[in-house]
């Protein structure tokens, strides 16, 4: 049974298609990459998976279970972990102020108003081993305004995996970073567990065929071919793609 | 027969007003994405300053432009001096709004006292005009014409104007916005003062109506964003729709449920707020 | 350790308030006690949500009035009015809190204002019940029942509203402090993340306004037996105005400081009223000042003075 199933989405904004029947698999463990020029759809599509838009028509499955129409915070629950083009962090708050909100956020169901401070001392540990895998824990008290770049997209991936979920979307993890900062990030990821299958969305071809098991690619919408890396690597209609985005 | 029609001609004058007084909220709205407060202290000092213009002299017609033109530029100090300063907080600039009119309506009542003010009545308040076999207050129809006038060169304005299709689509990136030779701060200002200069007009036009008394301004002020609220914030459509729907209601709820009259308006709005939280052509 | 000594030492002078000052000076804090409730329930709106409110004055007046109109039908038994009060204030915000919670910003700002105009309208135009423009007088204090402490004093009421007031703000601190109030932090923050996160943030911002309006209520019953009597003001959009300054110049979101602004704001009211009328006037440049020199309110100014310096 695959984790993920896109079953013939579509989705237009007024008069604009931004996605055109689009059909994906992708089986546990898998790595799987989705790349192609701007404006080809990925993000829409990844919002879509995540709950933040919904699809003018098709359906999502998720480990078997149909999600089209669940809200997003139900998703997460049954295992659904995102992260964002364009950083989206508690800004205000201090990096373990994060990292208790998110292991807060898969163990809330134990969680009401009544109960003592100290219950939420309790998750101050688990906070701070979950900074220690992800290099953060050094970091602990400062602001996330404060972080380099960096750093910021780590605590992004942490927030992400603080509820070892099943289904991980990275949706450009290494967009603006340094090349130093991108192989720290390609390392984090390529050293999580099998048992969580992970999307991802790169702009970078090399950090994407490097990743990935198997990459689909998108244009203007649609499916254009899929394969795996080596495959995606010598394809000339993807190469043309680039190319001809690259002229214009 | 002839009562209802009178009244649905008393209606929509009203309308006429409030919606040259809710199209100016709109416009700040939709430009600079905040709800000016002060609003309805543009309205209430308009009728105060053209009362002491007219008082001055005795020309009805000018008392009216230059006490909305005072209004406008009243606004754009206002605007230019205090509210630009707070360009990137929009709740900062509501929040200064909502002291200029505590401060602008007890300035007002210290200046001019607390009665219930009647404007003086030009003689053409008193004519009517004949249609048919029923007689129409001759004003009233003045303000529908005049209201719709406004409305057109206002659609003009937004529809086919560069000045006008900014306005209508909102100057989220003010830095692109310059980049592509748009002075934002004389737009803004510039919007805001077109929008203290309807409240002012509309409010003589419906001064002379009502009347002017102390809490005018919050009445006129929660009416126009009760119009808001239903015809959707920044949308002229939903501002003349939504103006000529609540003058209508208020009308027609103050003859039929009296007791009531100061809040029938609300009801309604409360009920298409549960079902359309944007209002009928809103833009969030 | 400095902190808790000087709550022990505040904690102190409000008890012994009333042995030391006269008459004016126990009404005038009873005052600033009640506006202080009114205030941090509303930051919990303002400062916890980040969902500016103009209407709160709508569950102040809601439980005023229930008190009021069970008074002029002959009911008027402390532990039967006052909670039936808070009850209706809960209920009108429950139903609020529906239509309400959907929008944001300037939709948000305005609907507030324009469901508690329905309620000022209707206290205003339906005589039979409210006492229309005239509201009720001559409410009088009852009875605490089975409980030896007559209401009647000045000094006496300054004592029930001085320990109303100290559980509404434990109450309301433990809530802020509270998980539950760490993911109030973190919609605030980021709602979309939280979401992200797992949080379904609509019950909690439900639950939140409505404790902001059960809080709001305590005020407003605390109030109306107070002043003895119950208006339209205690609906209007004045007052919310009023409690928004409050929480303003104090500082919002620090619970602390719309205690302070309460204060301050009750303080310069009664001051200012004795030599002029102009008291509305100095309240609007009290806004634009505040706003334009110190949007983080006193205490804000305070806590970046000392970061400065330390």
């Amino acid at each position: 049974m695959e984790v993920l199933a896109v079953d013939n989405i579509c989705k237009s904004f007024g008069g604009l298609q931004a996605l055109d029947h689009v059909f994906l698999k992708v089986g546990v463990g898998e790595r799987r990459a989705v790349i192609g020029p701007n404006g080809a759809g990925k993000t829409t599509l990844f919002h879509i998976i995540s709950g933040i838009l919904s699809p003018t028509s098709g359906s999502i499955f998720m480990l078997g279970k149909d999600i089209s129409l669940l809200p997003m915070y139900h998703r997460v629950n049954l295992g659904l972990s995102q992260t964002f083009q364009i950083i989206n962090l508690f800004k205000g708050l201090t990096v373990l102020e994060n990292a208790v909100l998110a292991i807060q956020g898969f163990k809330r169901v134990k969680h009401t108003i009544h109960r003592p401070l100290s219950s939420y001392k309790s998750l101050i540990p688990q906070a701070e081993e979950l900074m220690e895998q992800w290099g953060l824990r050094g970091r602990r008290d400062v602001r996330v305004s404060s972080l380099s770049y960096g750093e910021q997209r780590l605590l992004d991936i942490m927030l992400a995996m603080a509820s070892t979920p099943r289904l991980l979307l990275l949706d450009e993890p290494t967009s603006g970073l340094s090349l130093a900062e991108i192989s720290v990030v390609i390392s984090k990821i390529k050293d999580l567990s099998r048992e969580i299958t992970v999307l991802l969305i790169e702009h970078n071809m090399e950090v994407a065929l490097d990743l990935a098991d198997r990459v689909t690619v998108l244009n203007v919408g649609q499916v254009v071919t899929e394969g795996t890396s080596t495959q995606i690597k010598e394809d000339p209609r993807v190469k043309k793609i680039y190319l001809r985005t690259k002229k214009e | 027969m002839t009562y209802w029609v009178v009244q649905i001609v008393n209606g929509l004058s009203f309308g006429m007003v409030l919606f040259m007084i809710s199209s100016g909220l709109s416009l700040i709205f939709g430009l600079m994405r905040i709800i000016n407060l002060a609003h309805g202290c543009f309205y209430v000092w308009g009728v105060y300053v053209s009362l002491v213009i007219l008082r001055a002299t005795n020309n009805f017609l000018l008392s009216i432009m230059l006490g909305s033109l005072a209004i406008g530029i009243l606004g754009v100090m206002l605007q230019r001096f205090f509210l630009y300063r707070f360009q990137h907080s929009e709740s900062s600039q509501v929040l200064l709004t909502l002291g200029f009119t505590f401060a602008l309506s007890d300035l007002a009542l210290w200046i001019w006292g607390g009665q219930h003010r009647a404007i003086p009545k030009p003689p053409i308040i008193g004519w009517s005009l004949a249609v048919g076999s029923m007689s129409f207050p001759f004003y009233r129809l003045i303000v529908i014409v005049v209201g719709v006038l406004v409305a057109i060169g206002l659609w003009v304005f937004q529809e086919r104007t560069k000045v006008g299709a900014l306005v209508r689509a909102g100057v989220d990136d003010s830095e692109m916005a310059r980049g592509l030779g748009i002075n934002v701060p004389l737009l803004f200002t510039g919007i805001f003062g077109l929008g203290a200069f309807l409240s002012a007009f509309g409010g003589i036009a419906g001064g002379l109506l009502t009347g002017i008394y102390p809490g005018a301004e919050w009445e006129i002020l929660l009416l126009a964003m009760a119009v808001l609220i239903l015809g959707g914030l920044g949308s002229l459509k939903g501002a003349l729709v939504g103006s000529l729907f609540v003058a209508l209601v208020d009308n027609f709820g103050r003859i039929l449920f009296p007791e009531f009259a100061l809040f029938t308006v609300f009801v309604p709005v409360a009920i298409i707020l549960a079902f359309r939280p944007t209002g009928f052509f809103g833009k969030s | 350790m400095k902190r808790f000594f000087g709550i022990l030492i505040i904690l102190f002078i409000l008890a012994v308030l009333p042995k030391v000052l006269g008459t004016y000076y126990v009404t005038l804090a009873t005052q600033m006690l009640i506006s202080a409730i009114f205030a941090i329930s509303l930051d919990l709106l303002i400062g916890y949500l980040d969902l500016p409110s103009l209407g709160h004055a709508a569950f102040f007046g809601v439980a005023a009035y229930t008190i009021g109109i069970l008074f002029k039908n002959g009911v008027n038994h402390f532990w039967l009015n006052f909670p039936l009060g808070i009850a209706v204030a809960v209920a009108v915000a429950a139903l609020f809190g529906l239509l309400v919670l959907r929008t944001r910003g300037a939709y948000f700002f305005m609907i507030t204002v324009a469901l508690a105009e329905v309620l000022w309208g209707i206290a205003f135009s339906w005589r039979f019940m409210t006492g229309g423009d005239d509201g009720i007088p001559g409410i009088s204090r009852p009875s605490l029942g089975f409980i030896p402490f007559s209401l009647g004093g000045a000094t006496n009421y300054y004592y029930l509203v001085l320990f109303f007031f100290l559980v509404s703000f434990l109450f309301i601190y433990i809530i802020v402090h509270s998980p539950f109030g760490h993911v109030i932090v973190g919609i605030r923050e980021n709602e979309l993340r939280m979401r992200a996160l797992g949080y379904n943030t609509w019950p909690y911002k439900y639950i939140c306004f409505i404790l902001s309006g059960l809080f709001a209520g305590v005020a407003g019953g605390l109030s109306v037996y107070f002043k003895g009597f119950v208006s339209p003001s205690d609906l209007a959009v004045t007052l919310s105005a009023e409690g928004l300054l409050m929480v303003l110049l104090g500082g919002a979101g620090t619970l602390f400081g719309p205690v302070i602004g309460a204060g301050c704001i009750i303080f310069l009211e009664h001051f200012i009223s004795a030599y002029t009328e102009r008291w509305l006037l100095l309240l609007g440049i009290i806004y634009i000042v505040v706003v334009m020199f110190a949007p983080q309110g006193i205490l804000g100014l305070i806590r970046s003075r000392i970061a400065k310096a330390g």
